[in-house]
């Protein structure tokens, strides 16, 4: 009869372990790539900025802004907040010349409860796919405003908080505190990663033309 | 040596002294008593210890200093859970269960809390749902590898809170919820290793499994007395198991007992518009298992059932009073004709165990 191989119990422990240390670094080094690889575009943002005793300090990104008067929310966006998660088409607008802004602007196209539908709504100019779909969704103000204001609308994109140093929250907390709801002369800025495989992936903050990035190091 | 060991080594003194014993049986009967890991005051805490040393580094990690670079506290993670996981399979190379257990479950809750700083270094936007499981996961198998009770019980905490973390997200209704799998997988632990723990945790996690599931799908009356009875069965069978080959069984029973007046319980109020029972009647029941429950656990010595029993007859009384709200004349006979039955069945157990003596 030959004997039982059997691999003792420390040595187990040892390649579990491992398996569990290769899960994490290949996590870490996938987000990255799939962050690297999307379409960059800047989106208007609200944030508070609290702390958690295990958290440390972070800013809650709220992606929200303010339509322009008399505009009409993206088509399939619901009145009220639903969690259910639909397909966001994105476009990216190159900014203005003279606005000094270097990114391209994120504008909300439309909402469907399919993918392709959305991909539809984004269409191509000139041959090419200028944007992004992305699982998401998108609340938007039914009635318009009585005064000259737009409707205000807000989308989720389950990127919801930036962590950041102490001194750094305090400031976009500060820079925030101080405007209106966001909208073109919005001065903090969510710079979102449309990803190729439908989900968007914060890249950093740009706070009052100043890029924060999310870095290695 | 074990206290019991101790104990038995003094009582074997006094019988040989006394000729009760023949002095060269001592050493034979002390042999045969195996000496089990002792969990004493310094074992626990040296085991409060370990967690202190987990949070510690967690908080650290998670303070997201400014002077530490993002690659440097993912390092510091994978530091920190590789030295536990290193530790654990030295303490059990040299023969530490306990060490090994503790660190295990140590290195168990670093990889949870990894998954989650992970995400938070590198600002990963994710499912807590997935994270959790992925946590569940990760302990189990160190559980699995290095044989600890603490780490497999992780694990079925670790679901269990993935299931309450998103209790009713879309489609989930249709699928049995993630603790009942890592539950059957700590109870193929409980019965190999013979860990009275994990015979707790897998019975406390089956039922809570099973009460989330008719929660997420349709709860209605009829599923919980259904509920009920599946767990009356088992506790009948476990408690007829208890005293073969598996002692942990009683465990089973207490447990199950409970689960099954909890179940009965729930099944007395009207979920989606309708009770399974007319409402004095279901009271009146539950009144009379939770005494009856009483009665079998004095029988047979369990504090676990017994206190199901009491807690039974408490809420019973507590739902009967509030179903009837002032109407005290009706709450005042059916108080009187319980308590009548509970004499006469209690003088019946008295003179059948004396006539049986």
């Amino acid at each position: 009869m030959t004997p039982k191989m059997t691999v003792p119990a420390p040595a187990r422990i040892l390649i579990v372990a491992g398996l569990c240390l290769s899960a994490l670094v290949g996590l870490v080094i996938r987000e990255g790539a799939a962050r690297a690889d999307g379409v960059e575009v800047r989106l208007p943002m609200e944030a508070i900025d609290p702390r958690s005793l295990l958290s440390g300090h972070y800013v809650i990104v709220t992606i929200q802004e303010r339509l322009a008067a008399g505009a009409s929310c993206p088509p399939g966006a619901s009145a009220a907040w639903d969690p259910e998660r639909r397909w966001v088409a994105i476009a990216r607008e190159e900014a203005a010349a003279g606005s000094g802004l270097a990114l391209p602007r994120g504008r909300v196209l439309g909402v469907a409860t399919t993918r392709a539908a959305a991909e539809a709504l984004l269409g191509a100019r000139d041959g090419v796919r200028v944007g992004g779909v992305v699982a998401g969704g998108v609340s938007c103000d039914a009635e318009a405003p009585a005064d000259d204001v737009g409707r205000a609308m807000r989308v989720e994109l389950g990127v919801d908080r930036f962590h950041a140093s102490q001194t750094e929250a305090l400031r976009i907390e500060a820079v925030l505190s101080d405007r209106a709801v966001g909208g073109d002369g919005a001065q903090v800025w969510a710079v979102v990663s449309l990803g190729r495989d439908g989900r968007a992936r914060l890249r950093g903050l740009e706070v009052e033309g100043e890029r924060i990035d999310l870095s290695w190091l | 040596m074990s206290r019991y060991k101790r104990r038995l080594e003094r009582d074997l003194d006094r019988w040989v002294a006394d000729g009760l014993v023949p002095a060269a049986s001592k050493s034979l009967i002390l042999e045969r008593v195996t000496d089990q890991p002792r969990f004493d005051a310094a074992t626990a805490l040296a085991i409060i210890g370990v967690v202190f040393l987990g949070a510690a580094i967690i908080a650290f990690t998670a303070a997201n200093w400014d002077g530490i670079p993002r690659i440097v506290r993912f390092l510091l993670l994978l530091s920190a859970f590789a030295a536990a996981a290193g530790g654990a399979a030295y303490a059990l190379h040299s023969k530490r269960i306990l060490t090994s257990d503790a660190l295990l479950t140590l290195a168990a809750a670093i990889f949870a809390a990894s998954i989650g700083l992970t995400g938070q270094v590198f600002d990963i936007a994710g499912d807590p749902r997935a994270a959790l499981i992925g946590a569940a996961v990760g302990a189990t198998a160190l559980g699995l590898a290095g044989r600890s009770i603490g780490a497999v019980t992780a694990g079925i905490v670790f679901a269990g809170l993935s299931d309450v973390t998103d209790t009713f997200g879309a489609g989930l209704d249709a699928i049995p919820p993630t603790v009942l799998l890592f539950a059957a997988i700590g109870a193929v632990c409980a019965v190999r290793w013979r860990s009275a723990v994990l015979y707790h945790v897998v019975s406390i996690g089956g039922l809570a499994g099973l009460l989330l599931w008719i929660l997420r799908a349709e709860p209605s009356a009829a599923w919980f007395m259904v509920l009920a009875m599946i767990a009356g069965i088992v506790a009948a069978a476990a408690r007829a198991g208890k005293e073969g080959k598996d002692p942990n069984l009683s465990i089973v029973y207490g447990w199950m007992v409970w689960g099954a007046l909890f179940f009965f319980m729930l099944g007395g109020f009207g979920w989606s518009g309708e009770a399974a029972l007319p409402g004095l009647l279901h009271r009146i029941i539950w009144l009379g298992a939770g005494a009856g429950v009483i009665a079998l656990g004095r029988h047979d010595g369990h504090a676990l059932v017994t206190a199901g029993g009491v807690l039974a007859v408490f809420g019973a009384m507590a739902a009967l009073l509030m179903d009837l709200g002032l109407d005290l004349i009706s709450a005042s006979l059916v108080f009187g004709v319980g308590s009548l039955i509970a004499l006469g069945v209690g003088l019946w157990l008295r003179r059948r165990a004396r006539a049986s003596t």
